[in-house]
């Protein structure tokens, strides 16, 4: 009985197969579509999950690094008391943690940064010289002098230094609360000028020895933050709940997106509205798809009254017709698969330099954290969803105008003249 | 007569319930024994087709019973009538006998295939009645390249293939000139003869009349007369 049923579905199969190319036309107008869209949904999530994965890293290795590691009221309210004790110690025990790509301790201070004629505000960073560099790329944009090359070494802004005034060797001032509420004061020399292009930190950021901070504001041994890099984007909520689980209640540990909320909001609206025009493209093939049925089913109306006259069932036909639109899924869905996988695995080869496509390009991508250099992503959900989508409405399109085979009376069907 | 393979009482069939009402029949008893061929002759919508149709459970009658080969088809579900069609009956149409993407001999198998035959005997099956009917050498084309005359006997194949006891063709020879008409006649002869295979026909084309065993005419969905050949035409 078994073997009987296969072959009766074979045979369903041969008679679909060759439907499809009794108007190869349509079949190829109609799979190409599948195919387009495919491709293209495809491609364009992949892309965009990879510009996410970079613009994250370039937005986290600026300043913030991936995760962080403070007290726990200071995130919400930043105030100068809010520290995390012995912090060369903790980071210590942190950077030991698998999936830890580095770990450094970071104190701040609001300050007024003041020369003889200028000042302005701005914020402080004390930072380990040395660790710096493992979580963060700001020693990296060093464009003239040193990066804290000694203890009285500030390593400024371009535009601050421009605001005010002032080169590689000048003098600098900076005033603020200490710790205890007393003034915290410290006289600087500009050791180095950094430039990030990102505009806010090149304006408002200075870097010092992070002792040099700890003495001049009252701070002893206590950090702000502790800043991890994880291995990879990927690894960061395993990091972060290893971390959580080291340390003992009293600490704070997060991760880059409350850090910086304005990133993932950013990536939200990018990404639900980009699946706005995913969807809005899946249903106009999906209405093609309907459409070829119906022409299927039209044409092959005294063919399908004749298979009911001599005794098949309907829904055996309407089998026949989801082999058919199977089939036609298949041939649509693997070219466009192909056409995509294979742009992206070249892609993830060569990478998108957005530099190169426009002039002044740079500028705006340091400023939004778009890296340089951007890779596709792949994520399982984004090469399936399009297919997926298109299989469920190729399905229902022959299901659906296959329903009209009920209405078809095989006399009626006969008796028609062409 | 006891071996009766159709048996209609008081049939009626009427096309349209509102004011434009029209009997297609109207009463009609008719009854073909096993071996029989019945022509149903009679002018153009003088029922053929509706009688047919009933006999052939593609359609119900408004009033009266039909009995195919001791089944009350009254009784019968839509899914019942379908398996009625399958196992019992071989159609012949005017036209459009055959699935255009499949070959003579995939048209033939395909039949089996709905009854559940096992592939390797039904491919057999399908090439020995080809054999039998002398259509060996097209059994490769689809019906787009075979003549009208050679599409309506690989019907007859695939018609018969399956064993019904009820053979139903209805113009079989529309489509065809006088010659292919003959030969196809004659093909039916035998089956009927050789195989006792029932038929009925309906038709306008008094060659078909001829090489019937019986004609039944029809005239405003009444039988006007009922006679049995006594000499049939094909044996001049
Ligand atoms: N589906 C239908 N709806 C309405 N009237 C119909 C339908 N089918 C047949 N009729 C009518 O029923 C009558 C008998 O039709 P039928 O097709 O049985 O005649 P026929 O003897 O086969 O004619 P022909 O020789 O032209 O094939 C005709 O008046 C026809 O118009
Ligand atoms: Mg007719």
């Amino acid at each position: 009985m078994t073997a009987s049923a296969n072959a009766t579905r074979g045979l369903f199969a041969v008679v679909a197969w060759r439907n499809l190319w009794r108007n190869p036309r349509r079949t190829w107008l109609t799979a190409g579509g599948i195919a387009f869209a495919t491709a293209l949904v495809v491609f364009s999530t992949s892309i965009q999950v990879g510009s996410y994965d970079g613009m994250i890293d370039t937005a986290t290795r600026l300043v913030s690094s991936h995760i962080q590691v403070q007290h726990p009221e200071f995130h919400d309210d930043p105030r100068m008391r809010y520290t995390v004790a012995d912090g060369v110690a903790l980071t210590e025990r942190v950077s030991r943690l698998p999936g830890v790509a580095g770990a450094a301790p970071r104190a701040e201070a609001f300050a007024l940064l003041s020369t003889e004629e200028r000042s302005f505000g701005g914020l402080v960073l004390g930072v380990d010289p040395e660790r710096e560099r493992q979580v963060s790329d700001l020693p990296k944009t060093l464009s003239r002098g040193e990066y804290l090359p000694g203890p009285d070494d500030a390593f400024i802004g371009a535009a601050l230094a421009r605001n005010l005034d002032i080169s590689l060797g000048d003098e600098l001032l900076v005033l603020g609360t200490g710790k205890e509420g007393s003034v915290g004061a410290l006289a600087l020399r500009v050791g180095g000028i950094f430039e990030t292009g990102h505009e806010d930190t090149d304006r408002s950021l200075i870097l010092v020895p992070l002792t040099t901070l700890q003495e001049g504001f009252d701070l002893g041994d206590e950090v702000h933050r502790i800043l991890v890099a994880a291995d990879s984007i990927s690894a960061i909520d395993d990091v972060a709940r290893s971390i959580e689980l080291t340390l003992d209640e009293g600490y704070r540990t997060l991760k880059w997106n409350e850090l910086m909320p304005e990133i993932e909001q950013g990536i939200q609206i990018d990404w639900v509205s980009a699946q706005l025009m995913y969807w809005l493209l899946l249903i106009l093939v999906a209405f093609a798809i309907v459409n070829t049925f119906m022409m299927t089913v039209f044409e092959r109306t005294r063919e399908f009254g004749m298979l009911l006259a001599i005794g098949m069932r309907p829904a055996s036909i309407m089998g026949m017709l989801q082999v058919e639109a199977v089939a036609m899924w298949a041939i649509g869905a693997s070219i466009g698969l192909a056409i995509a996988l294979s742009v992206i695995g070249w892609l993830s080869q060569t990478g998108i330099a957005f530099g190169e496509i426009a002039e002044g390009m740079d500028e705006i991508s340091a400023n939004y954290f778009i890296p340089e250099r951007m890779y596709p992503g792949f994520s399982l959900e984004s090469i399936a969803m399009s297919p997926a989508v298109l299989g469920l409405a190729t399905l229902g399109a022959a299901f659906g105008t296959s329903l009209r085979l009920r209405r078809i009376r095989p006399v009626d069907a006969l008796r028609t003249e062409d | 007569m006891s071996d009766l393979v159709v048996e209609c009482r008081r049939v009626t069939r009427v096309y349209g319930d509102d004011g434009v009402a029209v009997r297609a029949l109207q009463g009609v008893d008719f009854r073909v024994a096993k071996g029989e061929w019945a022509a149903l002759a009679g002018p153009s919508g003088s029922g053929k087709s509706t009688l047919l149709h009933l006999v052939g459970g593609l359609d119900r009658p408004t009033d009266g019973t039909v009995v195919v080969d001791g089944e009350q088809l009254n009784d019968l579900s839509e899914s019942q009538l379908s398996d009625l069609r399958l196992r019992k009956v071989g159609f012949v149409f005017q036209a459009y006998n055959l699935v255009p993407v499949l070959s003579a001999v995939e048209n033939v198998e395909f039949i089996m295939q709905l009854q559940g035959v096992e592939p390797a005997q039904r491919r057999e099956r399908a090439l020995s009645v080809l054999d039998q009917l002398g259509l060996s050498d097209i059994g490769e084309r689809r019906p787009g390249e075979l003549s009208g005359g050679q599409q309506q006997r690989v019907a007859v194949a695939r018609a018969i293939v399956t064993e019904p006891v009820l053979l139903l063709a209805d113009e079989p020879s529309a489509n065809l000139d006088s010659a292919t008409t003959l030969e196809l006649l004659a093909l039916l002869r035998a089956i009927n003869e050789e195989r006792g295979v029932t038929i009925v026909t309906a038709t306008h084309d008094p060659i078909v009349m001829g090489h019937a065993s019986r004609r039944v005419l029809l005239r405003d969905g009444r039988i006007e007369s009922d006679e049995v050949m006594s000499s049939p035409a094909w044996h001049a």
